[in-house]
Parts: C-alpha cells; structure tokens; sequence
C-alpha cells in the first residue's frame, strides 16, 4: 500500500511538473517587436506603452527591440514629452518570429484618425547587431562588470 | 570579583564569535559619511540589492546544518539556473512563465548536478570545502563546452540573438529582456514617506520570505533533525542509525537546487547575464555574506543571511563612493570592497581553526583540571 502511495505521489508530481511546464510556454510565448525611429520627415523622440507595461523611449534616429506577449490585437500608447500623441490597437501578425512598426506607421494611423497600426512582419536579425568582442575580450569585460557590481 | 571576571570572559566570547561582523560594521559605518551619499539612496539601492541576492546566500544554510562548510560547489547549482535562462530566452518565454520555465529546466538538471556534487563530497570527507571550490572550476569547464560547442551545433537554438555569429554557441553576454525584473514587478510596491519614495519589491520578498520559512519548518522535520546530527558527529549519527552519506547528499541536493533559484532571481533582477562568468561570482559572494552575518563553517541561521546580505551590499554601495573621496579613485574604493569581502572569508576560516584549537585545548585543560590550559 505505501509502495503505491509512493508511486501515486511520484507520478502526481511528474504530471504537475509537465502541467506547469506546458502552461509557461503556452502563455508566456513572447515575439521580438522592432520600434524603428531612423530618419524621416520631421523625426522626434517618443515612447511606446504596451499592454499597460513599462515604457520604452525611443530616441530620434534609433531603433529598441521588446517583446510582446502572444500575436494579435496589443494595446499601445505612443507618447511624446509625456503627452499621449496615439492609443490603439497593435496588431501584431501571426505566423512571424519579428514584427515592427515605424514613426512613419504612427504619424499615418494618427493622420487617418485610425486607431490600429498594423506592424509588418520582419526578419528578427533585421536589426541585430553581430558580436564583435573575442570571447575573451567580452569574458574579461564581464567578470569585471560582474564584479564591480555583485 | 568572580562576576567581574565572568563578565569579561562573556564580552571576550561575544567579540570573538561575531568579530567579522564587528569588523564588517565598523568599516561600513566608517564608510557611509565618506561616500557622501544621502540615506534615500542607500536604502532604495539596499532594498533591491536585498532582493536581488538574499535567496542565493539562503542556498549556504543546509549544508552548513549538516556539518560540510560552505557549499563552494553551489556554482553548479547557478549554473543549472543559467541553463534554464538560456532556454527560456532562446524560446522567448517572457515574464513569471519565463522565469518558472526556466526554473523548470534548471531543477532537474541542479539535482543531477547536486546528487554528483554529494557524492564527490561524501568521498572527500573533511576537505569539502576545497573540493566543493575545485569541482565549481571542473564544472565551469563542461558548462563552457556545453554552452560554446555543443548548444546550436547539436542542442538546437532558434533565437538569432542567442546564438553566436559563427552559428553555433551562446552568446558571451545574453540580454534577458523578456525577463527582466518579471518577479521584483510582479507586486510592486510605490512607498512614499514625505521626500523619501522606494519601490519594494513584494513578489520577491514574499518568496524569500516562504524559503525563510521553508527553512525554518525544515529544520524541524526527521530530515532537518537528521542533517543536524549528522553536523554535530557522523560517527554518533551512524550510530544512532541514521544513513549520513544519503543525508549529506539530500542536503547538497537542496543547497543546488535552491542556488539554481536563487541565480534565476539573481539574474532576473540584473537584467543580463555574462554567459560564461556570472555563476562564478555566485559561491563568493553568497560565502562572503552569509560569513559576515556571522555564521561560522558549523553554525548558520536565518538571521546570518538577512544581516550579512545587507552589511556586504552596504559595503559595495559606499566603497567605490567613500574610496574617491578618501584615495581619490573610485577604482581603489571597489578594490577594497573586493579585498575585504576576500578577507572576509579568510579570517572567518582562520577564526575556525582557532576556535577549534582554543576549545580542544580548553577540553584538555579541563580534563587536567589544570588551570593554566585555560590561558
């Protein structure tokens, strides 16, 4: 009886251990989204506020990479000098690793009066900057950083 | 007269069993008005650094209870935790399911990791913690194997950001966005008291709260009583039929599986991880901490993790600070916060084999019942 018992409790745990591990990946599935800010007509800093989480400014001439939460419909706030310039819906598109949008895709959503940007699917190393450090050099840098700040 | 002498001996005993954490004290209180810093900024910085590692110093407590030091092999346990990170950012599992998912692939790989650790120890017997420290370095080589060969040339990794340019390898510096901060903003508290504001981190205190309390529950159970008896004498613990070998490695087991958490939070609140350096830092830090709070080799409490945490990051806040004004360099102020954490460790040690000294000689006086052994 205590043999199978033992069994039973083993087995319990197993299945909860897999329940969880299922759960975590299903949900919590992020998709690098690209925010690109490079130059254009009358290109300004701003800051991007998804899904009522901490925002991201995106400086003038730049480009910041975050992660959303699942495809589909986001909710976004685009603020600029901490006034809200557009909030909407982000439709993030299915079937991609990478998605982004650019200052020009808010500048026409707010012209149109629309309150959905549509972000275009990407390639994710489209802004990804290669390593340029030897693995010694960064390894060196590293356990310095590490240590100067444990 | 002879309460006089009593007294004296008693404030003699106190001063020799909490030395490094008088030291620790004095050196930080010294510190803080050189470092100019206001009390705003201490506080906020000692919460989240509190945070940050409290959980990895908690991982020291078991093995210590059952009488093998300081667990210097923990390394491997913080490497388990890395593994799991690296999983969870190559499959972008974001936020609290990232960190669970990574805590998921880190454990069984830390009770591996811990079940091999024990029994290397089991045979090393008296020399743990040297061997504990050698098998970090033996581990470190695997794992640099592991994460620069073998991950994307036969594990497979799917995120361009992970992998290294070559095509195959993790990168030496990973960014861990999708994780960042997910636990310490899991609950955040805004405090504001007049000027003063602080954001506390609840969901991570409320989990080393529960692994406080885990602790203390633990050392309650067969298994706590066990380690403890196995701390105190194997040889009486055998005696008394307990299986010591399994017990000891039950407990670096725990200590593994509880420093492969406490690098996931660790790393969750730094917000980047050094792919092949981070886990080194881990053991002498959370040793340097848990010994300035006072623990010894062969005692360890509660208490020992809270205070040692906040008087080490206390140290690591005003030094680089109180080194610029005093040395006019900060550079030296960070040296020096490094050489007494060092220090630290090895007068602990030192103070260990004095004290054992000192008490096997008292043990022999008093069987003399001479009263020059007592010198």
């Amino acid at each position: 009886m205590k043999r199978i018992q033992g069994v039973a409790a083993k087995a319990i745990v197993v299945a909860l251990y897999i329940l969880i591990f299922m759960w975590a990946s299903i949900t919590g599935k992020g998709y690098l989204f690209f925010v690109d800010n490079k130059a254009r007509d009358g290109v300004y800093t701003f800051s991007i506020k998804l899904d009522k989480a901490t925002s991201v400014t995106v400086p003038a001439g730049s480009v910041k990479s975050l992660y959303v939460k699942g495809t589909g419909a986001h909710h976004i706030i685009v603020t600029k000098s901490g006034t809200t310039i557009f909030e909407g819906t982000l439709n993030y598109p299915k079937g991609t690793k990478a998605a982004m949008i650019d200052g020009a895709l808010i500048d026409n959503s707010r012209k149109n009066d629309s309150k959905t940007i549509v972000a275009q699917a990407v390639s994710e190393s489209l802004y990804s900057e290669p390593e340029q450090q030897t693995s010694e050099s960064t390894q060196d840098t590293a356990a310095e950083v590490q240590s100067a700040n444990p | 007269m002879k309460s006089k002498e009593m007294t004296g001996k008693k404030i003699i005993n106190f001063l020799s069993d909490n030395i490094v954490t008088i030291v620790f004290l004095v050196i930080a209180i010294i510190a803080i008005p050189f470092s100019k810093l206001s009390a705003q900024y201490i506080i906020t910085n000692l919460v989240d650094r509190f945070a940050r590692s409290a959980f990895l110093v908690f991982a020291l407590i078991l093995p210590i209870l059952a009488g093998m030091g300081i667990n210097f092999a923990m390394v491997l346990g913080a490497t388990a935790g890395q593994i799991g990170l690296i999983f969870a950012i190559d499959h972008r599992i974001m936020g609290i399911q990232g960190l669970i998912y990574a805590a998921l692939i880190g454990i069984p790989i830390a009770i591996l990791l811990g079940w091999f650790s024990g029994l290397v120890l089991n045979k090393a017997r008296g020399r743990e913690m040297v061997t504990g420290f050698i098998l970090g370095y033996f581990m470190d080589g695997i794992y640099q194997f592991f994460g620069l060969y073998l991950m994307g040339w036969i594990i497979p990794l799917s995120t361009a950001a992970v992998r290294q340019v070559r095509g195959y390898g993790v990168r030496n510096t990973l960014g861990l966005e999708p994780v960042r901060g997910a636990l310490d903003k899991l609950i955040n508290i805004p405090i504001k008291i007049g000027t003063f504001s602080l954001n506390l981190p609840l969901g991570t205190f409320i989990v080393i709260t529960l692994l406080g309390l885990f602790v203390v529950w633990f050392r309650k159970t067969k298994l706590g009583q066990d380690m403890r008896a196995v701390g105190q004498d194997q040889v009486v613990a055998n005696a008394a039929g307990i299986n010591v070998d399994r017990t000891r490695i039950l407990a670096i087991i725990i200590s593994t599986i509880l420093a492969c958490l406490g690098q996931i939070i660790f790393l969750q609140n730094m917000g980047n991880m050094f792919t092949y350096t981070s886990q080194r830092q881990a053991g002498f830090f959370a040793a340097a901490a848990i010994l300035v709070g006072g623990a010894s080799v062969t005692h360890a409490k509660i208490i020992n993790v809270i205070v040692g945490v906040i008087l080490v990051h206390l140290l690591y806040i005003t030094m680089p600070l109180a080194g610029k004004e005093i040395f006019a360099s900060a550079m030296i102020g960070q040296y020096m916060s490094d050489f007494i954490n060092y220090g630290i460790i090895s007068l602990s040690l030192v103070l260990y084999a004095w004290r054992n000294r000192r008490n096997a000689e008292l043990a022999r006086a008093s069987l003399r019942g001479a009263p020059e052994g007592g010198k």
